[in-house]
């Protein structure tokens, strides 16, 4: 009886596999996106990382407003309703979904709260796993700094500097609050219903000098050298690795797996640097 | 290592396992009857406008086998700072400002309020005494916000090394009015300063009293501060200054009696606090801010509980027509009598005002697959209102049950 078990379900794996209409989808982080592909991700990164689908055509970009709280509609709403379009017309049965920054919270939001919207179970039925480049589980003391202060001089001390509902989200203070009460994952929390692998950055090179600080635009990682006075020894200048690895599982850090053992830094996890991009097409 | 297959793999036993079962139901009771409250008036408190798809009943059951799963503490978050906050005028800023720095290092910030005052990093004049301090590093609001760092867009941060003592810092040739404002950041990261400040709880329930405690640390001791602070709104006014007293420990405590009703969709309850010290000489300013819940009581578990082949119905007293989610977690006991997770249930649904039920789904499946026993438990039990995305009520005790 045993033995016939196991081979049914050592065929029924295999003609899943066979069957298996695999697609992956790319989930930004803050900000609200028009064009993700070109002004987020980048289409030689896209294009490179999609090379591991059977069918390179099976891939969305997300463009939602994730200048939200990511329980808003035109946050989780959005992108519920763009992976279930995605899901729908391309049949996909099988689905990585790869996320960066607070892109990560969108996504965790809807896996962690399946009730809240009657598209969400249907969309976590066919996700594979998400790879979750540097999100944001635990927030970052840079947007406590940019939120926080200046209240006793102002009466509306508070609106100075405020730029949106996501950075305001990703204060330390909240993100601890929602993981504790409505997001899923972190310890002591039961998991996801589906895993989510941290691919975590832990350090900035700005050198003039280095050529390797130019992928992803030598321009962007400009202003790391003053963000870094917020943040502990460990972080990728936007996020400490303690929050890249507040929830799921660490797949892995940057210096392990990266070309040259380089870091990556916030800019570069979204871009087509030290190899990443064969790192998740080969995932797929 | 990831394992490409292990999902597949863990479906298809799932199927098998199900294929093998019959489990029937039997008795299931409250483990403490929840408690009968009268709920507070609900006139000032809406619900957010509901999709299509939030007015759909959803049942979702997550595998919690073999998880370590604990109950919440509900211990307030430690907030910490090294930095503070100056608002300023233009006039002030040209004349030049002293900024009391208590370490050897400090990045500054200056970000303008108004649309159209640019910063440029030239104006720029810092000096201690009769010595000019040069800046180390800098950077533009536009190379700040490139990484994520959401500042204004008229910025200018700096890193520069100095005494500690005034900074005097003066800003030549802005073309300014008097009433234009600014904000100066002053972070001291190698500073042995910090301030800490907690709330006693993270989540309140309404009508609770508040009680907020801070302290600022030096390496190996706590310093005497006098204190300000107030709390603001999830939408951000301001609700009520707090009034602190030294708890002769060196703490300063506030507490605020009877915390009011607000939706959650705009954010959380925030405690924001200032601190200064005169320490030899020396004047140290730190900022910090937290964040708090309360809950929102809109409904209430109303004792009825029944159970169905299939499913769990909870009784909910409903006094605001919402979204309402009851969640909790199912366990069952191994052979030593230990209680162990099986899974977290979930339901939820649009419920009208007045008597309604949430049902659980019960999850067979898993049930079987975790080899546990009766009686089963259903602990860490909550009612949410999605609507305002707020708690409601928490039965952590939950009920129990057994299966012939």
């Amino acid at each position: 009886m045993k033995h016939r078990i196991m081979l049914l379900m050592s065929l029924a794996v295999l003609s899943f596999s066979t069957l298996a209409n695999t697609g992956v989808a790319f989930v930004h982080g803050t900000g609200h996106q028009t064009n993700a592909a070109s002004d987020y991700w980048q289409w030689n990164n896209i294009n490179s990382i999609r090379q591991g689908l059977a069918n390179q055509n099976n891939y969305v970009v997300i463009n939602c407003d994730f200048e939200q709280y990511m329980w808003d509609s035109r946050a989780s709403g959005c992108l519920a309703g763009q992976l279930s379009s995605f899901i729908s017309s391309k049949n996909i049965t099988d689905l990585v979904v790869i996320t960066h920054s607070n892109g990560g919270n969108v996504i965790r939001w809807i896996m962690s709260n399946p009730t809240y919207d009657s598209r969400y179970p249907n969309i976590i039925s066919k996700i594979r796993w998400v790879n979750a480049l540097a999100p944001s589980s635990k927030g970052t003391p840079l947007a406590n700094a940019v939120m926080q202060g200046n209240v006793f001089e102002s009466a509306l001390g508070w609106l100075l500097g405020y730029k949106s509902n996501a950075v305001r989200m990703q204060q330390t203070s909240w993100m601890d609050y929602y993981n504790n009460n409505y997001l899923l994952g972190t310890a002591g929390r039961p998991s996801l219903p589906k895993t989510f692998y941290n691919v975590v950055g832990t350090d900035v090179e700005t050198s003039i000098f280095d050529g390797d600080s130019y992928c992803g635009g030598y321009s962007l990682n400009l202003g790391l050298e003053i963000t870094q006075a917020w943040l502990n020894s460990c972080s990728d200048g936007f996020l400490e690795c303690s929050s890249q690895e507040g929830a799921g599982t660490t797949w892995f850090r940057d210096t392990a797996r990266t070309s040259g053992r380089e870091p990556l830094s916030h800019n570069q996890s979204r871009r087509k640097c030290f190899n990443l991009d064969v790192i998740l097409r080969n995932d797929l | 290592m990831k394992n490409h297959n292990i999902h597949k793999t863990i479906i298809l036993a799932s199927l098998l396992a199900a294929s093998q079962t019959s489990l029937a139901e039997s008795s299931i009771t409250w483990v403490k009857a929840p408690q009968m409250k009268t709920l507070p008036s609900l006139q000032q408190t809406k619900a957010a406008t509901a999709t299509q798809w939030q007015q759909q009943p959803v049942q979702y059951n997550i595998d919690a086998i073999d998880k370590v799963i604990t109950a919440a503490e509900n211990q307030g978050y430690v907030a910490e700072s090294k930095s503070f906050y100056m608002d300023v005028n233009g006039a002030d800023l040209t004349k030049g400002i002293d900024i009391p720095v208590a370490s050897h290092s400090a990045v500054i910030r200056i970000s303008s309020m108004g649309e159209n005052i640019q910063i440029d990093g030239s104006q720029i004049e810092l000096s201690q005494g009769p010595t000019q301090i040069s800046k180390q590093v800098m950077a533009t609001g536009e190379e700040l916000n490139s990484i994520g760092m959401a500042v204004p867009e008229h910025t200018v941060a700096m890193k520069i090394n100095h005494q500690p003592g005034a900074l005097r810092l003066k800003l030549n040739g802005l073309k300014t009015a008097n009433n234009d404002r600014f904000v100066i950041h002053v972070l001291e990261p190698e500073s042995p300063y910090r301030l800490a400040m907690t709330t006693s709880k993270q989540l309140y329930q309404a009508g609770d009293t508040l009680t907020v405690k801070a302290e600022l640390l030096a390496a190996d001791s706590k310093l005497p501060i006098a204190m300000q602070g107030y709390i603001s709104r999830p939408n951000g006014e301001k609700y009520a200054d707090l009034k602190f007293t030294t708890d002769g420990d060196g703490q300063m405590v506030a507490n605020l009696a009877q915390l009011p009703l607000a939706s959650l969709n705009d954010g959380l309850w925030e405690v924001h606090t200032i601190a200064k010290s005169e320490n030899a000489d020396q004047t140290i300013l730190r900022d910090v801010s937290s964040a708090f819940a309360v809950t929102v009581p809109t409904a209430q578990f109303n004792g009825q509980l029944k159970m169905t082949h299939a499913e769990i119905k909870l009784g909910i007293d409903n006094h605001m027509s919402s979204r309402y989610e009851a969640s909790g977690l199912l366990m069952g006991h191994d052979k030593t009598g230990n209680a162990q997770p099986i899974a977290m249930l979930m339901t939820a649904d649009w419920l009208s005002q007045g008597e309604a039920t949430l049902s659980f789904k019960l999850p067979k499946l898993l049930i079987n697959k975790s080899g546990l026993s009766a009686p089963f438990l259903v602990t860490q039990l909550n009612l949410k209102n999605q609507s305002l995305m707020a708690p409601v009520q928490q039965i952590d005790s939950g009920f129990q049950f057994n299966m012939k």
